[in-house]
């Protein structure tokens, strides 16, 4: 057992030796000039645990950028901290040489509004946006609240008793409180496990929760669940009977979209930055990705760098104002 | 439609990958460090390539393999791979010191089988029903049902109760440390450390408390040869029929227990093999012999924490809800092959679904018939030296945590829960207490919390009467029971 470990950690070892003298010689050749051309493996940190609703897309993402790239383009997850910090700090120390990148999930701009992060977009180099999805609002299918209308008049005739489910400080948990703003009303904010969020609206301990369309589709197609509004202003293909916030006289609900994007170290040259962003454009056009997306009710969402760090800007100041609203109650 | 599911099952490259899965699964669940989700994690990307039911066969042979592999380093030095392999430690290892090291690993794996069997029953008849188990638990039943939890493995340790409420007090305080749940804002006990924010890793905490002490123990008996009785070469080993009937009861309880357990979130095989162990020792007629390397130790532990795997893929499989961190993950391997587990899943791709399951079941079988026939090989390491012995451990328990969140600052706490768990040990505090809390704190914690939102205040969540408030309040007689009972026979015995 022992020496078949020692075997593989020596057979790595050499491995490793003999692909560094590669780089070596394929490092002195003269490619000064011109489109950067990656010489070692791209590598994808992902702030949270394999399998996670962060890591399933960038694998995919991962998997089509290698297709289009010279070398490899791997996943790896380093988690700890709070709300991905410790995946963020390791690329945010590392060189910028195009070697490491990390998914940006939603939780990112929210954990700096919050306080909690002390890093923000400023301290990185914006790569581009490769996903979104989109957020629902679901109640029990036997339930009393047929359309959002009904569920607010609930909300005004019972202040406060109305329970709505979120994972406190996530993205569904503010789209609770920008319903509440906008209708002017107050539902008792719910706080659900991570894992299973689900149960507990089958288990009729809350009145109704928020959550990715991709989690709760199920339930809705198997007749447990009604959707009362999609977060966005297109219908979602499948669900274009569920009405959308725009049919529903919401507004400024732009923020409320679970997007996913990638960043480098800060002070990454933009010819690196290019390179990175036109693979995700590639991988995010190509159509058996799109399909593999939309398997998972995950639309890719292409951006350019310029598209992006904008939007990453104003997500930066709308989490702050929001947050500001949540730290004062 | 059984049919369809043993064409989908039965297939060579299938049966091939749960083995390969299950050797691997072995590997890294004796390794202390390494464990069942880190195996499913580093195939996830393997199986991308795979087709679906060859990517479940491997993953399904991961999880099984390393869930039964955490017996063997248990069993012979002493050290659990995982938190459900803590219990086996305390009959499994006295016992290979005797000598009867293919014998307690014998006893384990048949165990295994037995709870993996049960749990693969009740995923087949009573998915559905159990998983109405899973919706009706809400945040005050986990809070109820964890605390009971605590209490229980606290009271049946006779004699050294206020002992293992000590214990388990510093447990739930250290495993405060970091960024609080629910709310996520105020950091605690972090000395300003981002690396604090995340809290002690369990897998570092259980290798600090278990086998930093051992290893150091060790090391001062590095003198003291025992002499092992020799490993008489057998193609494979069974415990001895007389055994296996003796403690059919013992199984079958421990199987029901960690199935039930299994189910529940967040709960999972450490407090399932600890709870089961206590209970053999209080219904058994000579509890003073447990800990002193007796089978129904083992029985009762093993058959609790392979019973779990089946608990908590039912939840899965029913509802999308993992009933572990490893479920979890298989949700994402699943994912990513378009699936999405569910109640869709059960109605819409049966066959499927099915499938799954058995592939649970072949690889049960595959991983018992795999232990017992490589026993004759690990049970040599008791025969192994000493001092050429513990460096290896300590290098695996190294690079193992290291290699759960790539940090460096896991090391250093290491250090620090290995004199804890020293001092611990030496002065006879119990330490499944203290690992138990580091189990169960959080969802304590947190379930109280959002019990407390949901309802208003604890007066108001204890008084919606139900399993819930009938565990909480067991929870707080029980021990006053034990103080009442400790006091009498203290009093008779000063009488006499």
């Amino acid at each position: 057992m022992k020496r078949v470990i020692l075997l593989v950690v020596a057979f790595a070892v050499a491995v490793g030796f003999a692909y560094a003298g590669g780089q070596e010689e394929s490092a002195a050749a003269p490619e000064m000039s011109g489109p950067w051309v990656p010489t070692e493996p791209i590598q994808i940190v992902v702030p949270f645990a394999a399998g996670g609703t962060t890591d399933v897309p960038a694998r995919i993402f991962a998997k089509y950028m290698t297709e289009y790239s010279d070398v490899p383009v791997e996943v790896i997850n380093i988690t700890g901290g709070s709300g991905g910090s410790a995946g963020a700090k390791a690329v945010q120390n590392a060189d910028p040489d195009g070697t490491m990148f990390v998914t940006q999930p939603v939780a990112f701009p929210m954990m700096a509004g919050l306080g909690v992060h002390d890093f923000t977009n400023e301290d990185f180099e914006m790569v581009g946006q490769w996903l979104n999805s989109t957020l629902a609002v679901v109640v029990q299918a036997d339930s009393d609240y047929q359309t959002m209308d009904d569920l607010v008049a609930a909300a005004r005739a019972n202040p406060g008793e109305i329970g709505m489910g979120s994972v406190t400080s996530t993205l569904p948990f503010f789209a609770i409180l920008h319903i509440a703003e906008q209708r002017g009303v107050e539902f008792k904010m719910v706080d659900l496990a991570q894992a299973q969020k689900s149960s507990e609206l089958l288990g009729g301990r809350v009145d109704g929760y928020v959550d990715a369309i991709g989690a709760v589709r199920q339930f809705i197609d198997s007749g447990d669940f009604r959707a009362l509004g999609v977060i966005t202003d297109v219908e979602v293909v499948g669900y274009e009977d569920i009405p959308t916030f725009d049919e529903l006289g919401f507004t400024d609900f732009g923020y409320l979209k679970q997007v996913q994007g990638l960043w480098a170290p800060g002070g990454t040259p933009e010819a690196i930055v290019d390179y990175v962003n036109n693979l995700m454009k590639l991988a995010a056009e190509n159509p058996d990705c799109q399909a593999e997306f939309a398997a998972l009710a995950y639309k890719t969402a292409y951006m350019t760098v310029d598209e992006y760090t904008a939007f990453m800007d104003d997500a930066y100041e709308t989490f702050a104002e929001k947050a500001a609203m949540v730290l004062g109650n | 439609m059984l049919v369809d599911v043993l064409q989908n099952v039965v297939s060579l490259q299938n049966f091939l990958l749960i083995l390969i899965g299950v050797a691997v699964g072995n590997v890294f669940g004796a390794i202390p460090g390494l464990n069942a989700p880190i195996a499913v994690a580093l195939a996830l990307p393997i199986t991308f390539t795979l087709e679906t039911m060859p990517a479940i066969s491997l993953l399904m042979g991961l999880y099984m393999g390393c869930v039964s592999g955490g017996l063997v380093s248990a069993t012979l030095l002493r050290i659990p791979g995982t938190a459900a392999s803590v219990a086996t430690t305390f009959d499994g290892y006295p016992m290979a010191q005797q000598g009867r090291a293919t014998e307690a690993l014998s006893i384990g794996s048949f165990a295994s089988l037995v709870g993996g069997l049960f749990s693969f029953l009740c995923l087949v008849t009573l998915a559905p029903v159990l998983s109405k188990m899973a919706v009706g638990f809400g945040p005050w039943e986990y809070f109820a049902t964890a605390s009971l939890a605590l209490v229980l493995v606290c009271v049946m340790l006779r004699g050294r109760t206020l002992k293992a409420f000590i214990a388990l007090f510093m447990g739930l305080l250290l495993r405060t440390v970091g960024i609080s749940p629910v709310d996520g804002i105020a950091a605690r006990y972090t000395f300003g450390s981002y690396n604090m924010e995340s809290g002690f890793n369990l897998i570092v905490v259980i290798i600090g408390v278990f086998a930093l002490p051992e290893i150091v123990s060790s090391i001062a008996k590095l003198k003291e040869h025992v002499k092992p009785l020799p490993v008489k070469p057998r193609l494979f080993y069974l415990p001895a029929w007389g055994s296996i009937r003796r403690n059919i009861g013992t199984m079958l309880r421990g199987s029901v227990l960690g199935t039930f357990i299994g189910i529940l979130p967040g709960m999972g095989g450490g407090a399932a093999s600890l709870i089961s162990y206590a209970q053999a020792k209080r219904s058994s007629k000579h509890p003073e012999r447990f800990g002193t390397g007796i089978e129904e130790g083992i029985y009762s532990c093993e058959s609790a924490n392979n019973a779990t795997t089946g608990g908590a893929l039912i939840p899965m499989l029913a509802l999308g809800v993992p009933g572990d961190t490893v479920t979890a993950i298989l949700m994402g391997a699943l994912a990513l092959q378009g699936l999405t587990p569910g109640p869709l899943l059960s109605l819409k791709n049966e066959t499927l679904f099915r499938s799954i399951i058995y592939v649970a079941l072949v690889a049960n079988i595959f991983m018992f018939v795999y232990q017992i026939m490589t026993i004759r090989y690990v049970a040599k390491v008791t025969e192994m030296k000493k001092s050429y012995l513990f460096p290896w451990v300590t290098v695996f328990c190294v690079t193992g945590v290291i290699s759960i969140k790539n940090n460096v600052f896991d090391l250093i706490y290491l250090m620090a829960f290995g004199i804890i768990g020293y001092v611990l040990d030496k002065n006879d505090y119990p330490i499944s207490p203290f690992i138990l809390a580091f189990v169960l704190g959080r969802v304590v914690e947190e379930n109280l919390r959002r019990s407390v939102m949901n309802y208003g205040s604890f007066l108001e969540s204890f008084s919606r009467f139900g399993i819930g408030s009938i565990f909480v309040t067991l929870a707080v007689v029980l021990p006053i029971v034990s103080i009442v009972n400790h006091v009498r026979r203290e009093r008779t015995k000063d009488a006499a």
